[in-house]
């Protein structure tokens, strides 16, 4: 794939606002004290405006530098945005982004997929805490006797596919409103 | 006369901050000599940094999470033995609090690192990335990202001052702040990639990707700076000989 210089640099600037949401809106749900992540919509609307690749970067760069800048455990997270960046794609490039129901779904099985995938990071390295919603859901189930596993996965199965319905509406909206020369073409491999 | 430069952690520094700080999380077992090595670090970056608002971000980071850790493991996880009933209401598991600490003091070096490159000169820190032969969308990636990411905050945070003060509920509810969040997240976010797009092909005019950046000299770097570099190693070495002897 050879990409000239103002392509490359088209990926680059709109990847970078991508990155840039993730850590904007994440911090602001923090702000405004939202029961959810956001941090996730920058990288599920880069599936629409860049190629893969850097779709999978944004999510990792986004990570390092909310590491840095809005709370130490984020990196830790870097599989989970791998895998959303890559289920969002998947879900961009056969249209499923087009309509409101199809995009919820999305959203949804994106959410499941990520609690999974991040349940193991919850326990193994933050001994079952993270997100104060999440965190709360995992204690009761954790005093009502069940094993920091099973309370980790539910409390996060929960909130995750709130928070990335959430935000599969949230980048539906934003698709239905962006000019068509900023998408990439449904399909599209570059 | 010049303004001071406020003194900043060289990225070497940091690079080996967080060498030392992986290695003490893999070496050190016993919780003194993880509260230590987490303590030490932290005093060295504020003396470094001559500021204590260092402690301040560090208490922001990691107060949030280690009191709900020691709470839950140390009274509600009902895996863990209770020792006694604290006014015959709350159970108290001693096993559950110790391993909350361990989390917790693993939790506090990873703060440190995330502090020691939260004090990192910016700009040296991209002259590395250039003198390292990095790619330049991947430099533009970081740096744009930080830049517009504060971008992005101030531009929300402007369109939720306006759709208040046009009568638009917008809280103080979190279901009001929830349903008010598309309204004015959606203007503020097309607004930023529609300014992002009107910048390609200023960036491209200027020859921004299609020629090489020129590569910055080496920094000139004061002794006390090489030192300070090294004090992370000296820690983990003062702090495994504390182990080794204990």
């Amino acid at each position: 794939m050879q990409l000239t210089s103002m392509s490359l640099m088209r990926i680059s600037v709109l990847a970078a606002v991508c990155i840039a949401l993730n850590i904007g809106l994440n911090k602001i749900a923090v702000l405004l004290q939202l029961p959810v992540f956001m941090d996730t919509i920058g990288t599920i609307l880069s599936a629409a405006l860049v190629p893969l690749p850097f779709a999978i970067l944004v999510g990792v760069v986004s990570n390092i530098l909310g590491g840095i800048i809005t709370h130490p455990a984020i990196p830790f997270y870097i599989g989970t945005q791998i895998v959303i960046a890559l289920m969002a794609v998947f879900a961009y490039r056969r249209g499923w982004f087009e309509r409101l129901p199809t995009a919820l779904i999305v959203g949804f099985v994106i959410g499941v997929v990520s609690a999974v995938v991040s349940a193991p990071v919850t326990v193994i390295v933050f001994g079952g805490v993270t997100e104060a919603g999440a965190t709360a859901i995992n204690a009761i189930l954790l005093a009502a006797g069940h094993n920091i596993w099973t309370a980790v996965l539910s409390g996060t199965l929960i909130i995750s596919s709130i928070d990335k319905v959430i935000a599969a509406a949230i980048v539906w909206l934003l698709l239905q409103r962006l000019p068509d020369r900023l998408k990439l073409a449904h399909g599209s491999q570059t | 006369m010049t303004a001071r430069r406020a003194p900043k952690v060289s990225p070497m520094g940091a690079v080996v901050m967080m060498i030392a700080s992986i290695g003490s999380l893999a070496a050190f077992r016993s919780i003194p000599a993880l509260a230590m090595y987490a303590g030490l670090a932290t005093i060295a970056l504020i003396i470094q940094l001559q500021n204590a608002r260092v402690a301040v971000v560090m208490i922001k980071w990691c107060l949030p999470f280690v009191v709900p850790l020691l709470f839950v493991h140390g009274v509600m996880n009902a895996s863990y033995p209770t020792a006694y009933w604290l006014m015959d209401v709350i159970p108290w598991r001693p096993t559950g609090f110790r391993y909350g600490v361990i989390v917790s003091l693993h939790f506090i070096v990873i703060a440190t690192i995330a502090a020691y490159w939260l004090h990192t000169e910016r700009d040296d820190l991209v002259d590395a990335l250039i003198r390292m032969k990095f790619p330049i969308w991947s430099i533009l990636f970081v740096t744009q990202g930080v830049a517009v990411g504060a971008m992005v905050e101030r531009r929300v945070s402007n369109v939720y001052l306006a759709q208040r003060a046009r009568g638009i509920c917008v809280g103080p509810g979190i279901l009001a702040r929830l349903r008010a969040f598309p309204s004015v997240l959606i203007p503020a976010v097309i607004g930023t990639l529609l300014e992002a797009e009107s910048r390609i092909p200023a960036l491209v005019s200027r020859g921004f990707g299609s020629s090489k950046l020129a590569v910055p000299p080496k920094p000139f770097v004061r002794i006390a700076n090489q030192l300070w570099s090294g004090i992370p190693i000296l820690i983990f070495a003062l702090v495994g000989l504390f182990e080794f002897l204990s």
